[in-house]
């Protein structure tokens, strides 16, 4: 060997082996990343800033029935005059394409029976700079039904519990605000089977328009629980459902968004064990693995409160488990709702009423929950995977009224919001029409504010109301300034906040809804 | 000794001298030893011009302390052989003697002259010349006389390095005799008006000796005449291209010499001839020669005019009836028939010197070459057979190379959202290429992809020729072709790199040669040789550094980040040679020669210089995970090709020609290493993403890497044919059939992946995909648009632009995609649509469609395979929230579902060209996402349908906007009824011209005229460029005046020597014909000269040949020969 060689051998040597120790050490780079996928949330009031807000209704019924109708209520909560676009969707298609004016501090009212005749109409509204938020009112003979507007379509949606006992009927109400045809596939869940029918396979929502679809025409009749699954093949939709509650032990109205997405808790604040009140969940899981769900009781004194760690609750998959906390329940009268193995459910499958599928009744664990409100959370250390509705029905002035919320989910961040606003408020003084639960162990206070000409005033008997840590209190709402107002209810502590308005039409009871959080 | 009485016919030598060495003393020393006695010498020398030259007045005394009465004149600078030998008919009078044409490297023997003389009489020649044999090695035959075919190709008679038994020395009719000794009638050479002026060097005695035939004159050699001759005129004229030269000299002289009637032939079977040359060069090893003979018959076009006066000129010398002429040439073709039956020499360089030594005689390198180029073909039979797929950036050529030149010219880019900017110089080179393929581009566009890996494997074998081992070449041809770079690249459309990949072993070779490093001497290992160094001078070392600027800014025009590799090629280069050990100043060279190469080659490329950034030098950024890791990188594993760890084993050449190489071979292996080493690590270093800069990818960095694993192979087995086989027995052994071995086993991946024939490229590119699903624009149609893609740049077919890590984006103006598209113009609406995605991104808004409108962008794609980086099997990851964010989009409509990608439709797009009114055109004058976002841009009509900036659109318009959605560009023009509109921005962006009134509108683009300026500037530096670097000279006058100012020196008349009392007076313009043999009587040329000659006695002695020494003089040493008689001129020798 050359002596000549030594330093470019000992170079070229030492630098092929740095370079394998090097290259060996591969760091694994982040996936690339667009936008977020995970931000779906609930209904929420965002920060303005952006470009352009926009909301979709769930629909409002409008076949020109007595008493049917509805409206759109944009809300202003800033300075700025708030412009906009609103556009009502029907079957056939856009029936009003028309600009708007948000005066500073005020609301415009948007009539959609007005100008629509089909069965239901949604609206679809763009507010320029993004501020603002949108509810919706649907008014029907068996109650008026508050409901936010949607930020966000998806190509997913679910309904965790449809009824259609005695002429109960459960209508989806499909949007598609697009300009593409959305192709959807639906699937069921009842008492006693799930099914994918053929008809609704590849069922088209034309560009910009609704389409309904009445559950019990699919021949889900007389079934005291349906969970619904509306996956887009192409494109993304608004999914609501249209439920009248007409016997069964059921009597109500309600129009409200289904869920955008599966979760791993859902939080509801408005529980109540009393005389004469039906409370129940339906949970359910439209994923193929099983699911089992933890619920805690929340807003009760500390003793009191339980949680079924040692005894999930076991939702198998492509299943709905109704959940009766206080076992009087007379609609599902057992924790579990049957059904076949999520292998099989693929297509139409039809068990006989009480027939065995395979699986065994799941006993519904045992609680023992004091009279009273309470708050409900149900969570699972699965994947998001689940869907969770409360129906309550109370007894009111010899009558009964239902109600059925979807649950409400943290932001995907974890985020729980302390203000929360509300543009559709009782007319009337209402008693309780505010149900406030403090998830945080900490004393707060709540006050509700009130958007005048002016701007946001606190309301003075509504001013620093005590919160007790992790409970829950109820606000009443009679001061005449806060009728008919868009209000702020501000907590100290993290709170959800669900409101009981009157269903008008002289009935008797509640209609629950949610307030809109505002996004931090 | 008795003393006869014989007259001697007075001989002039004339000797030209450029810049002699040390041989020239054995040159004189020779002359002053001729036994002839009435010898004269004119020394016409002409000046070098370097620093290093020998003066004209050293060679003049050199040449007198010799040759006393010698004249030695100046020529000034040196005209060539045939300017400076015609002197001699100016500065000589009278006819009755011989012209000795002499080179400065030959020693004839004492004999030669005299013997010349002899035969010349004996035959009755008119021309006559001496047996060569070798300078160094007298036993050795040079020529004995050469044949000639038609094609004025020499036939030598002789075999290469034959030994001189006297086999061949029988005087014998030729019909070409070297010029190096040539004796001439001075009759006949002034008949035939000398040499022809238009041959400098080579070639000149082809053509004296075939008109010399024509006149009828015999042309013998003369064999027992010997002179040794040198014959290094390459080496002491590299200024001066000997093929290409003697290529175009033998053309001139065919197209010359050639009768009228057979002319036309003659010009088809040269046609053919050179085609099967260039063929069978390619094969060989000569494919220079073949080049050369292209190149010569192409130039014969436009010295047409030079030629038919030369034809007119020579006509009156044509005495003999072609076909007798044609009697005494070869039949068929001497090239080809002397490649069968002959060997080459080569020069080498060894320690100091340069030598010249039989190349190894071997068939491997043809066999070689025709199988590594079988082996293309059939890698390639698909693409051959069916076209390059639009795999990667394998797009098309256009239809029209007329449309690609406009392109470049108009300086308009519609690529993107379209700009004026300055086009690359690809564009154009493209467009010349055309001319070769008579403007098929489809089959332009094959040849131009698949000749790129021969060009490079020719760079390489080229490169190679620095090691003398032709196992060492084939070596390091067979590892750079098998290299998994090749169909890695084919197989994934990666046309960066088959451009790289043909210049990297260009670069390093015309490095190389610039600094001077030449084949080395095999047999000087002993004395550790680092570099087969030769010096050049400056005008040829200017004349290589300008063939490296041609390369780099080839490479360049294509793909700018041959520049960057080519200047980290140099650098390396001359790393390696100072961690070698080798001279310093070889180093400094390298890396002189870098720069200056890189400086011409940025320079070829002005305009286009000036749109370069660093990210268009060094390509797409890599994006998202370029992570392929250690194996992938140093396998070269680019693409798909099976068993490819296997190439694993070719790094065992790097080391073992470390270990085993001794001089030269080292210096290469340290080189070789280097270049491992350097490009390694940036690829691996890239590939991690760990630079603070971006780097090119990872293919492109590859390419050296396997330049220098492939000289490393040749290094070792250039180790160990000279260093290691023939020793005694140890490691080196086993290490060398070890590093044979490893070079065997790692060319099986680039063999094997031959087998599909299309190298694994995919059935439906992703390209023709979505060029299948973007509509025409018909005349009537919606309007013209663009595309917009967005996804991992890997994935887009386009060069894109980065959004962020693992996202980027692109624009495509709509019509078919072309190559055209892989040069985007600088993309001036980057920030619009950047802002628009971040709208989208942020869910700041559902109306982004609105916020890409203006732009005229009416698709948006999302590619999710293609093939080749993302497969089905092994799909690539979107970038999270993509889809979901354009499919929430309410005027973004998912359009049709395609597996290979997503595909969107803006429904509020607005055509490229539209005439906007109502709320729309008010619009135009807003600015800003926020205006935009709320526009109503639904009032939009088409007009100006398929519009270019090479021809003029007419549309009908009413009052509103004509709106272009391309960014501002006022070099665009609008006229309604003649009436020029002034351009404004619209949307703060795009361009817009307000029309009030109805009318036919005019719309066209205006070239800047400091563009037209520029491409003159650049057209100007690359024909100088090629001029330089190609020695091609344009004669812009010829000289006419004489080259020595002196007049009359000598005079031949009556002053034939007399020895005996024996009249003078002999006229030796004898010839067979007798057409221009003259006696001294009244003879009619209808005489046999013989009869004249015969009344001569010594004659008569002659051509009895019955003297054994016809001319015995007795010579005084100390009296020279006489001067002639009183009509003698003759002069001082100085």
């Amino acid at each position: 060997m050359s002596r000549r060689s030594l330093p470019g051998l000992v170079v070229i040597v030492l630098g092929l082996i740095g370079l394998v120790v090097v290259g060996r050490d591969v760091a694994e780079p982040p996936p690339p990343f667009f936008a977020s996928t995970g931000g779906t949330w609930m209904p929420a009031v965002g920060a303005s800033g952006a470009l352009t807000g926009s909301w979709y209704c769930p629909g409002v019924p409008t076949d020109g029935s007595d008493g049917v109708g509805g409206e759109v209520v944009v809300s202003n909560g800033e300075a700025a005059q708030i412009v906009g676009r609103y556009q009502i969707l029907t079957k056939d298609g856009v029936v009003a394409d028309e600009r708007f004016t948000v005066g500073s501090w005020s609301q415009t009212f948007i009539d959609v029976d007005a100008v629509s005749d089909a069965d239901f109409a949604s609206v679809v509204v763009e507010v320029e700079g993004g501020a603002g938020f949108v509810e919706q009112v649907a008014r029907h003979p068996l109650g008026d039904s508050v409901a936010a507007c949607s930020n966000d379509t998806s190509p997913r949606w679910y309904v965790a519990s449809g009824y259609t006992l005695e002429n109960s009927v459960e209508t989806l109400v499909l949007t598609n605000p697009f300009d593409e045809s959305v192709v959807a596939d639906l699937r069921f869940s009842t008492q006693n089977r799930q099914s994918q029918p053929d008809r609704f396979r590849g069922f088209i929502v034309p560009p910009r328009s609704v389409q309904t679809i009445p559950i019990a025409e699919l021949g889900a009749r007389d079934e005291p629980v349906i969970a619904v699954t509306v996956e887009a093949t192409a494109g993304r939709l608004v999914v609501a459902r249209a439920q009248e509650y007409r016997g069964g032990g059921r009597f109500g109205y309600d129009v409200s968004l289904g869920a955008p997405e599966l979760r791993d808790q859902w939080w509801f604040a408005d529980g109540e064990v009393a005389d004469g009140v039906d409370e129940t969940y339906s949970i359910y899981n439209p994923t193929d693995e099983e699911v089992e769900v933890t619920v805690f009781f929340g807003g009760l004194p500390l003793s009191a409160s339980t949680v079924n760690e040692g005894d999930p609750i076991v939702v198998p998959p492509l299943r709905v488990v109704v959940f009766d906390p206080t076992g009087s329940n007379s609609a599902g009268d057992s924790a579990v709702v049957d059904g076949e193995p999520a292998a099989d459910a693929v297509t139409d499958t039809t068990l006989a009423p009480g027939a065995d599928d395979g699986f065994g009744e799941f006993p519904a664990p045992t609680i023992d929950l004091p009279e009273g409100r309470h708050a409900t959370v149900f969570s699972t250390l699965s994947q998001p995977s689940i869907v969770v509705d409360r129906v309550i029905t109370r007894p009111v002035a010899g009558s009964i009224a239902t109600s059925v919320v979807m649950g409400a989910p943290p932001r995907p961040d974890g985020f729980v919001a302390n203000t929360w606003r509300m543009g559709v408020g009782p007319t009337e003084p209402t008693e309780r029409a505010l149900v406030i639960y403090n998830i945080d162990q900490a004393e707060a206070t709540v006050t509700v504010s009130v958007i005048g000409p002016d701007g946001p005033s606190a309301v003075p008997s509504l001013s620093d109301i005590a919160l007790p840590s992790g409970s829950i209190i109820t606000i009443d709402l009679v001061d005449s300034d806060v009728l008919g107002r868009e209000l702020i209810v501000t907590s100290t502590s993290r709170v959800f906040i669900e409101r009981l308005l009157p269903r008008n039409n002289d009935l008797p009871g509640r209609s629950g809804s949610w307030l809109l959080p505002v996004s931090g | 000794m008795e003393s006869e009485t014989h007259s001697a016919p007075p001989v002039v030598a004339v000797v030209v001298v450029h810049d002699p060495g040390d041989w020239f003393d054995e040159t004189l020393n020779a002359f002053a030893g001729q036994d002839y006695p009435n010898l004269r010498f004119l020394f016409l020398v002409g000046e070098g011009e370097s620093a290093s030259s020998v003066s004209f007045e050293t060679i003049a005394a050199t040449v007198t302390s010799r040759l006393p009465k010698a004249f030695v004149r100046s020529l000034g600078t040196n005209p060539g052989f045939a300017s400076a030998a015609n002197e001699v008919g100016r500065l000589v009078e009278g006819e009755n003697g011989f012209f000795l044409f002499c080179h400065d490297d030959i020693a004839p023997d004492p004999t030669a002259v005299r013997l010349m003389v002899e035969e010349l009489y004996r035959s009755n020649a008119g021309a006559v010349g001496p047996k060569f044999v070798e300078w160094d090695d007298p036993s050795v035959l040079r020529s004995v006389g050469l044949g000639l075919d038609r094609f004025g190709v020499i036939d030598q008679p002789i075999e290469r390095g034959e030994v001189d038994q006297e086999q061949h020395d029988g005087v014998r009719d030729v019909f070409v005799l070297p010029t190096a000794c040539l004796m001439v009638r001075a009759d006949l050479f002034r008949e035939l008006r000398g040499f022809d002026d238009a041959i400098n060097f080579y070639g000149e005695d082809i053509e004296f000796c075939w008109r010399m035939h024509h006149s009828g004159a015999r042309v013998v050699v003369a064999p027992s005449a010997r002179a040794r001759h040198r014959g290094l005129l390459s080496q002491r004229r590299p200024d001066v291209s000997d093929v290409r030269l003697a290529a175009r000299h033998r053309l001139r002289t065919v197209a010359t010499m050639t009768g009228a009637a057979r002319l036309p032939g003659r010009v088809l079977e040269l046609v053919l001839l050179t085609f099967v040359e260039l063929a069978v060069g390619l094969f060989t090893g000569r494919f220079k020669q073949g080049l050369a003979s292209l190149a010569a018959l192409v130039g014969l076009v436009p010295q047409v005019p030079s030629i038919i006066a030369r034809r007119r000129e020579v006509a009156s010398t044509r005495r003999v009836p072609e076909r007798e002429v044609l009697g005494l040439q070869q039949r068929g073709s001497a090239r080809l028939s002397s490649f069968f039956r002959t060997r080459d020499t080569a020069t080498y360089v060894g320690s100091g010197t340069s030598v010249r030594r039989w190349k190894e005689s071997t068939t491997a390198p043809a066999i070689t070459w025709i199988a590594v180029l079988i082996l293309v073909v059939i890698g390639s039979r698909t693409f051959v057979a069916d076209g390059i797929p639009m795999v990667g950036e394998f797009f098309p050529f256009p239809d029209s190379p007329r449309d690609l030149l406009e392109r470049y010219v108009s300086g308009w880019n519609p690529r993107g959202t379209g700009a004026t900017s300055p086009n690359p110089s690809g564009m154009a080179t493209i467009s010349m290429l055309s001319f070769a393929t008579l403007f098929r581009m489809g089959l332009l566009h094959t040849l131009f992809i698949v000749g790129l890996v021969v060009i490079g494997l020719v760079g390489l074998w080229k490169l190679a020729t620095v090691f003398p081992s032709t196992r060492a070449r084939i070596a390091a041809l067979v590892v750079y072709a098998a290299s998994p770079l090749v169909s890695g690249a084919f197989g994934t459309g990666s046309l960066h790199v088959l451009i790289v990949f043909a210049t990297v072993p260009w670069v390093v070779h015309t490095l190389r040669r610039s600094v001077g490093v030449e084949t080395a001497d095999p047999r000087t290992s002993e004395t550790d040789v680092a570099d087969g160094l030769v010096a050049l001078p400056w005008p040829e070392r200017l004349r290589r550094t300008a063939q490296i600027g041609l390369v780099v800014g080839l490479g360049a025009a294509f793909e700018p980040v041959v520049l960057v590799i080519s200047l980290m090629v140099g650098l390396l280069l001359a790393v390696g040679t100072l961690l070698a050990f080798a001279p310093w100043r070889t180093a400094a060279r390298y890396l002189v020669a870098t720069v200056t190469g890189t400086v011409i080659a940025v320079l070829l490329n002005i305009p286009w210089i000036t749109a370069w950034r660093w990210d268009a030098l060094v390509g797409p950024p890599p994006i998202g995970d370029p992570g392929r890791g250690i194996r992938s990188l140093a396998s070269f594993e680019i693409g798909p090709t099976n068993f490819v760890s296997l190439s694993l084993a070719l790094y065992l050449p790097v080391v073992a020609a470390l270990l085993l190489a001794r001089a030269w071979r080292l210096t290469w292996a340290v080189r070789a290493g280097v270049l491992v080493i350097g490009f390694g690590a940036l690829a691996v270093f890239g590939d991690q993403d760990r630079l603070p800069w971006a780097a090119p990818e990872a293919g492109l960095l590859l390419v050296p890497v396997a330049v220098g694993v492939a000289i490393s192979a040749a290094a070792s087995l250039a180790a160990f044919d000279l260093d290691v086989r023939g020793g005694s027995f140890g490691w080196r052994q086993p290490l060398g059939i070890a590093a044979s071995a490893a070079v065997m086993v790692g060319v099986i991946p680039g063999v094997l992946a031959v087998a599909p024939g299309d190298w694994n490229t995919p059935s439906s590119p992703l390209a023709e995909l979505v060029e299948a699903q973007l509509p025409s624009v018909p005349e009537d149609g919606p309007g013209d648009y663009s595309t917009l893609l967005i996804g991992d740049s890997r994935l887009l077919p386009v060069p894109s632009t980065e959004y962020r890590d693992g996202v980027s984006f692109a624009v495509l103006s709509d019509g078919n995609l072309d190559t055209a598209d892989q040069w985007p113009a600088t993309d001036r609406s980057e920030a619009t649509i950047v802002g628009a995605l971040d709208q989208i991104s942020s869910k700041s808004t559902q109306r982004a469609g609105r916020l890409l409108a203006p732009l005229g962008i009416r698709y948006i794609v999302v590619p999710e395979f293609d093939g080749v980086n993302s497969t089905t099997t092994d799909p690539m990851e979107l970038p999270e929230g993509l889809i979901s964010a354009l499919d929430e989009q309410l005027d973004i409509a998912s359009a049709v579902s395609i597996p290979t990608f997503g595909f969107f439709e803006n429904t509020s797009w607005l055509p490229t060209y539209a005439l906007l009114t109502g709320a729309t055109a008010d619009a135009s004058r807003t600015a800003g996402n926020a205006a935009l976002v709320r526009s109503d841009l639904s009032q939009a009509t088409p007009i100006f349908s398929g519009a270019n900036a090479q021809s003029d659109a007419t549309s009908g318009v009413t009052p509103g906007v004509v709106h272009l959605a391309i960014p501002f560009d006022d070099n665009w023009q609008l006229e309604v009824d003649g009436v020029g509109i002034e351009p404004r921005r619209a949307f703060g962006l795009t361009t817009a011209f307000d029309v009030e009134t109805a009318g036919v509108a005019t719309l066209s683009y205006v070239t800047p005229s400091t563009r037209s300026a520029v491409l003159g500037f650049q057209l100007v530096l690359w024909l100088a460029a090629f001029f330089v670097a190609t020695r091609v000279s344009v004669p812009l006058a010829r000289r006419r005046g004489p080259l020595v100012t002196d007049e009359t020196l000598i005079t031949f008349g009556d002053n034939m020597l007399i020895t005996d009392g024996l009249s003078a007076g002999i006229d030796p313009g004898l010839d067979i014909t007798g057409q221009i043999a003259r006696g001294l009587g009244e003879e009619s040329a209808d005489e046999p000269a013989f009869d004249s000659v015969d009344e001569h006695p010594w004659v008569d002695d002659l051509m009895a040949d019955a003297i054994e020494d016809p001319i015995t003089l007795t010579i005084d040493d100390e009296l020279p020969i006489e001067p002639p008689g009183p009509s003698s001129e003759l002069e001082d020798g100085r």
